[in-house]
Parts: structure tokens; sequence; C-alpha cells
């Protein structure tokens, strides 16, 4: 509560015309690190780009996709100033230092490619896709369906729909012929490129990223923040992001900026339901 | 006597060298060629692999290290049928990054990368396999490779001579009138060791190619997921690119088609047989076909449908063999026609062919049986007369990227189905192939 009244008024102050009232903390460029979890990383960006017009001495770099796991090591090794994360922390990491604050539910959705005639799917539609029964469009053209590694939070929300989900993921895993995406990003691309591709995603990260794929509604329900905040959509991923003990005060700043109202609006205007105030 | 002694020390010569040959060239072939094609596909996982992780390195040069978790994921995907493999990402100093670590009995082949972020080494990439199941094999094919050198020394040696033993005695025994029918009886007998010869002979090509088959499998898997993954990470590439990487997968295609034919040809199975009706077999053979727009095709079957009793997945196949050859005889285009009919049994004695009718005593028994005729006609190129006794040999054909197997598993097919097949043509005016096969229901 303290901190988010202090960053609003740094704001305040920095938009004001003409620089008036108190320099800025006009140092040297202050650099902050950044990175984890791919579908995070387009919004950060745009909270990034918001906040260094406020704090014309502040550089936020973020990292390529390193994967939640990836961002959160990085982090206690001191290579990154905090992390985005796709899931919470484990006991490990916890003991490690790690300290984890929910800042936003965005839903998780399926999508392809722009070319494909499609515009809702049906969980039974899913199950008979991941198990390989179905492996054409109504109209006859190739389904190819994009997974992702098992360890990806993405592969358990999509098994965790019902239990012949679950069977259909792994006889999709055993399949030849999958293509398997690495990266939220790779994913996405993707199901851009291949003609006939089904992948999955998140709201905020089609958003941000501006992707021309097509994102599917899922048993008539369209994914939104509306749907997720009031139960009707079911399915949502959760974004995190990761501090340490090292993490400097120019970040801890940033994150207070992140759950102030500004950063609260670039969230919802892309796709992300922000956690309840801090 | 002298004379009989000579024959027994000649035959002894040449069987006990042949015999020798065979028993050596078994374990050697099957280790050199395995052990080529191991290494090869060993580099050629390595290589795959060290760029698959490169393009993950050099996303984040210096922060690659953290993502053990997806690193692992990648080094534990496989080709499935794959060979057994540990593989391993070390840093600059040699600590383990990243592992997919399989059980394996020494001793090991390695295949070492390194990993590069903007060219610079960042660390490398190990892969290792087991040299066990080879040397394995080796050992299995030393012992296949005896017992066929036994069998063909036996053979060569025991069994001609007891042919010669048995005429000459004959000889001797018999009077001049007699003569004759022994002179007949030796050349059956000869005719009998030619072809068990050849039997022996086949059997034993039959083995190795199917062996080599199955080894190259391996390799042209690994070959059609690279060239997969080139196209799948180059969407943006040069049409030339693309126009190279779909000629080489069509070759890999290509290869694995004909490996399977070759598969097929050493293994047919016993026919599964069901009452099938003709226009359907007809129909679905067609349906995986592709004939060419200049080809006219046109099916005829009676107004009252009927049935045959075979397995419909080996007669499609024989079907599909037929087609192919058809269309393949018509590059400028022309007509292909497939007719279905029922005939009796007997008609064909009247008609002379009882040289050709592979089932006398089944027509003699009964007579009015009936069968189905599926002929496949077409307006193709013909064959030259002095290759129509050649046809249905394993390896004929006059085509340049043939491998000449079609009609000879198709007559095996067949044959095991209780049919046979004819074949009649006018070179320049086209080919006429009749299978007959039991009615069914
Ligand atoms: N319909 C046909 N017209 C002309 N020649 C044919 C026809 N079918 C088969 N042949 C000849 O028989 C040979 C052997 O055929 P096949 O066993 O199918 O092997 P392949 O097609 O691989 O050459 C062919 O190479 C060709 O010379
Ligand atoms: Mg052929």
């Amino acid at each position: 509560m303290k901190q988010g009244a202090v960053s609003l008024l740094t704001i305040m102050l920095a938009v004001l015309p003409g620089g008036v009232g108190i320099p800025s903390t006009a140092s040297a460029e202050t650099v902050l690190k950044t990175g984890g979890s791919g579908f995070g990383l387009g919004v950060m960006e745009l909270l990034a780009e918001a906040y260094e017009k406020s704090h014309p001495g502040v550089r936020v770099t973020i990292v390529p996709s390193l994967g939640s796991s990836g961002g959160i090591k990085a982090l206690l090794n001191g290579s990154l100033d905090f992390a985005v994360s796709g899931r919470p922390l484990k006991e490990d990491e916890k003991s490690h230092g790690g300290n984890a604050m929910e800042l936003a539910r965005t839903p998780f959705v399926f999508i392809v490619n722009g070319k494909v005639n499609k515009h809702d799917i049906t969980t039974r539609e899913l199950e008979n896709i991941y198990s390989g029964r179905m492996a054409a469009w109504p109209g006859g053209a190739p389904l190819r369906l994009v997974l992702r590694p098992k360890t990806e939070t993405d592969t358990a929300i999509i098994k965790g729909i019902s239990p012949a989900m679950e069977q259909a993921m792994e006889s999709a895993f055993a399949r030849e012929g999958m293509i398997m995406a690495m990266t939220d990003q790779d994913s996405a691309s993707a199901v851009d490129r291949v003609s006939g591709a089904l992948g999955s995603g998140t709201l905020t990260q089609v958003l941000t990223e501006k992707r021309p794929v097509r994102i599917l509604s899922l048993n008539g329900v369209r994914p939104s923040i509306k749907g997720i905040r009031d139960g009707s959509y079911p399915l949502a991923k959760t974004l995190y992001l990761v501090t340490s003990p090292k993490t400097p005060e120019a970040a801890r700043q940033f994150i207070a900026f992140i759950g102030s109202k500004a950063g609260r609006q670039i969230l919802s205007k892309y796709g992300n339901l922000a956690a309840e105030a801090r | 006597m002298n004379d009989r002694n000579r024959v027994i020390r000649i035959t002894t010569a040449i069987a006990g060298a042949v015999a020798v040959v065979v028993t050596l060239l078994m374990p050697l072939g099957y280790f050199l060629i395995s052990y080529r094609h191991m290494t090869g596909s060993l580099e050629t996982e390595a290589e795959i692999n060290s760029r698959i992780i490169s393009e993950l390195v050099n996303a984040n040069p210096d922060m690659w290290r953290y993502e053990q978790v997806r690193l692992e994921e990648l080094l534990a995907r496989r080709p499935s049928g794959g060979a057994q493999e540990t593989r391993r990402l070390l840093d600059l100093d040699g600590k383990t990054v990243a592992e997919s670590v399989t059980p394996l009995t020494p001793p090991l082949l390695r295949e070492t990368r390194d990993l590069k972020a903007a060219g610079v080494t960042v660390g490398r990439i190990e892969i290792s396999r087991s040299l066990f199941p080879l040397l394995a094999g080796t050992g299995a094919a030393a012992l296949l490779g005896l017992g066929i050198g036994l069998t063909v020394f036996v053979t060569l040696r025991v069994l001609p001579l007891r042919a010669v033993f048995r005429a000459e005695e004959e000889l001797c025994r018999l009077n001049e009138e007699l003569e004759l029918k022994v002179e007949e009886r030796t050349r059956q007998l000869a005719e009998a060791q030619d072809e068990l010869v050849q039997r022996e002979k086949l059997a034993l090509l039959g083995m190795i190619a199917a062996g080599m088959g199955n080894e190259l499998r391996n390799p042209l898997g690994v070959m059609s997921n690279a060239v997969y993954f080139l196209q799948s990470v180059q969407p943006d590439a040069t049409e030339t690119v693309k126009e190279y990487l779909e000629i080489i997968r069509e070759e890999i295609d290509n290869s694995q088609r004909i490996i399977s034919d070759l598969l097929d040809y050493y293994r047919i199975t016993t026919p599964r047989t069901a009452v099938v009706p003709v226009d359907a077999l007809i129909g679905e053979s067609l349906a995986r076909c592709s004939i060419p727009e200049n080809i006219r095709l046109r099916t005829e079957t009676a107004e009252m449908p009927f049935a045959v009793r075979v397995d419909s997945i080996q007669m499609g196949q024989v079907l599909r063999n037929l087609v192919t050859n058809a269309v393949q005889a018509m590059p400028d285009g022309g007509s292909l026609r497939i007719r279905a009919r029922k005939v009796q049994g007997t008609r064909n004695e009247e008609r002379g062919n009882k040289d050709l009718n592979l089932e006398p005593r089944t027509s003699n028994l009964e007579p009015c049986a009936d069968f189905v005729e599926i002929s496949v006609k077409d307006t193709g190129e013909g064959i030259a007369p002095e290759n129509m006794t050649k046809l249905f040999q394993p390896l004929f054909t006059t085509k340049s990227r043939g491998i000449g197997l079609g009609l000879a598993i198709s007559r095996k097919l067949i044959e095991a189905n209780g049919g046979r097949i004819e074949v009649k043509s006018c070179l320049g005016d086209g080919t006429t192939f009749t299978v007959t096969l039991p009615v069914g229901g």
C-alpha cells in the first residue's frame, strides 16, 4: 500500500511537462534485468516501456524466454534482478531465498493457424485431436498438432481438462510427426507458420506479440478476462513475479509500478486479470 | 574308379570353398555394414542435436545454462525405434549442464560436437551408443553363417555325388533299353539339385537384403526427420532450397518404398482369407493409386455383385502393383481398363491353357467350380516377346528406377491365395494382366 503510493507520486512527478519539480535520481543509468516464462514477457516489455518513459534513468532489459525454471534459477544465481514465472515456487527455490507474488491471471487459449476455418472447439474434439483419432479438419485439410514439453505448465493444464484428455496427451507424446515447441514464442510462431496447426497459448501473449493466429472459443465460451473472473471460461495461467534478497531497490520500485493503477491498466488492456491489490 | 575319386575331390573342394566363403562373409558383411550405418547415423544424430541445441544457446548466449529443464527435455526427444543413446551437454570446463541418460552396455561409441553461440564455442554435446547389440548381431550372423555354410557344403558335396553314384549304379544294373530312362532320371535329379542350390542362394541373398533393408530404415528415418526439421525451421528459405529439400524428401520416400518392397518379398505371410466383394476390392485399390490425368480409367464389374475369397490386403497390393505398372507403361497417356467377371473353372481347359492352370486337380474334381477373373488392361508400350518369360522373376526390371519385385511379389501373393496370374501383350499395343481368384460366398 505504502509502496503503491510512492510509485504513484513518482509517476505524477515525472509526467509533469518539462522536468518541473525535483530532478529524478539522475545518477548513471540504472539497468534492470529480468526474464523467465515466455508468455509474460510481452506484457513485461510494455510495462517496462511505460516505466522507462516516466523514469528516464532506468532501463529494463528483458532476456529471451528462459522458461519459469530457467528464470528462477538465473535469479537465484544473481544473473537476473527479478524473474517472471508461470508457476509458484518449489520448496528448494523458496529455501534459496526466492519469493513469489501473484501478478495476474490470463486465459489459457487454444489457437489455430489463420487459414484454419474453425472458431470454436469442444472438449470432445480436443480429446479426439490429441489422441490422434481426428487427424484432419472438417473438410479434409490435414491437422498439425503443436505440443509443448512434458514439464511445461501448458501440458499440465491441457491434461487437467479431463481424464480422457490426460490419456490423449500421453498418446500424442508417443506419436511421431508432432511439432514440439520449446518456448511459448516457438509455439505461437509454429501455429502461425504451419498450415493446419493447432496449439495452445495465452490471451496476453497473443495480444502483446500481435500474433496473426486465431483464438478459439472453448465449448462455445470466448476466452476473456471477464470469463476467468466469473469462472465461465475454465482455463487460465497465472503470472508470478519472483524476487530474491538480492533484488535491488530499483527493481522493487518497478515492481511497485506494476502493481499501481497504471501498471494494472496495462495488464488488463493486454488480456490479464490483475491480482487483487497487495 | 579313378574318375570317381577325382569327381569326389573336385566336388569336395568346390563345396568346401563355397561353404568357407559363406561362413566368413555373413558375420563380416553384417559387421561392416552395420558399423558403417551406426557411425553414420550417430554422426547425423549428433549434428542434428548440436544444431537444435545451438539454436537455444544462441537465443540466450550468457544464460542458456539455466535452461536445464528445457535442455533435458530436448535431449530426451528421440525418433521412435531409434538406437538407445546417452546424451550429455557439457560446458567449457567439462561440467555437465544437462543430460538424458540411458543405461548402456560397454563398449561405447561416442560422437562429440561443439556448441557455438555467435561463432564462439561455449560447450559441447556428447552422444554415446552401445556397440554391444552390433557385436551380438555379428555373433548371431556368425552362427547363422556357420549353419548356412554347413548346409551349403552338405548340399553341394553330398547331393550331386549321390545323384551321380545313383546314376552310375543304375547304369550298371540296367540294360541298354533302360539307359534312356536313367538319363531322364539323372536330368531330373540335376534339375532338382539346381533348384535347391538356387533356392539356397536366394534365401541367403534374401536374408542379407532383408538385414540391410532393416539397417537402412534407421538412417533413412533419421534423414527424413532431419529434412522435416529443416523444412520446419526454415520457412523463409529460398525457393531453390525448398525445392531441393522437397527433392531429398521424395528420394527418401522412394528409398523407403523400395526397402519395404524388398522386405515384403521375403516376408510374405500366410493369407487371412475372407469373402470380399470384388467391386470394393477394386475400388479401394484404385483409391490408393494416383492415376495421372492423361490416362482414361474405365472399370467394368458385373451388375450382380459377386465376391472372392482372398486376403484383401494382399490382393489390394497386387492390384496396386498391376495398376502402377500399367500407369508407368503409358507415360504419354492412354487408357486403363479394369474388368471383373465370373468364369467357369473348366473354361481354361477348353481354351487349351492347361499348362498355365495351376490348379488342374481342383478343376478336375470340380469341373464347374466358379472363378473370378480380374483383368488390368493398358494401351501402353507392351512387353517384348523375349521378356515375357522373365516378368515374374525377382529383380527383373526394364525401368531405370524399377526394382523388379512388383510382379514377383504379386505372383507369390496370388498363388498363396489359391489363384494364378497370366499376361498377354502385344509390343506397341498394350498389355493385359489377368488374375484368376477363387470365388467367395
Ligand atoms: N503393364 C505393363 N506394360 C509393359 N511392361 C510391363 C507392364 N507390367 C510389367 N512390365 C514389365 O515387367 C517388368 C517387371 O515389373 P515389376 O515386377 O513390377 O518391376 P518394376 O515395375 O519395378 O520394374 C517391368 O520392368 C516392365 O518391363
Ligand atoms: Mg512395378
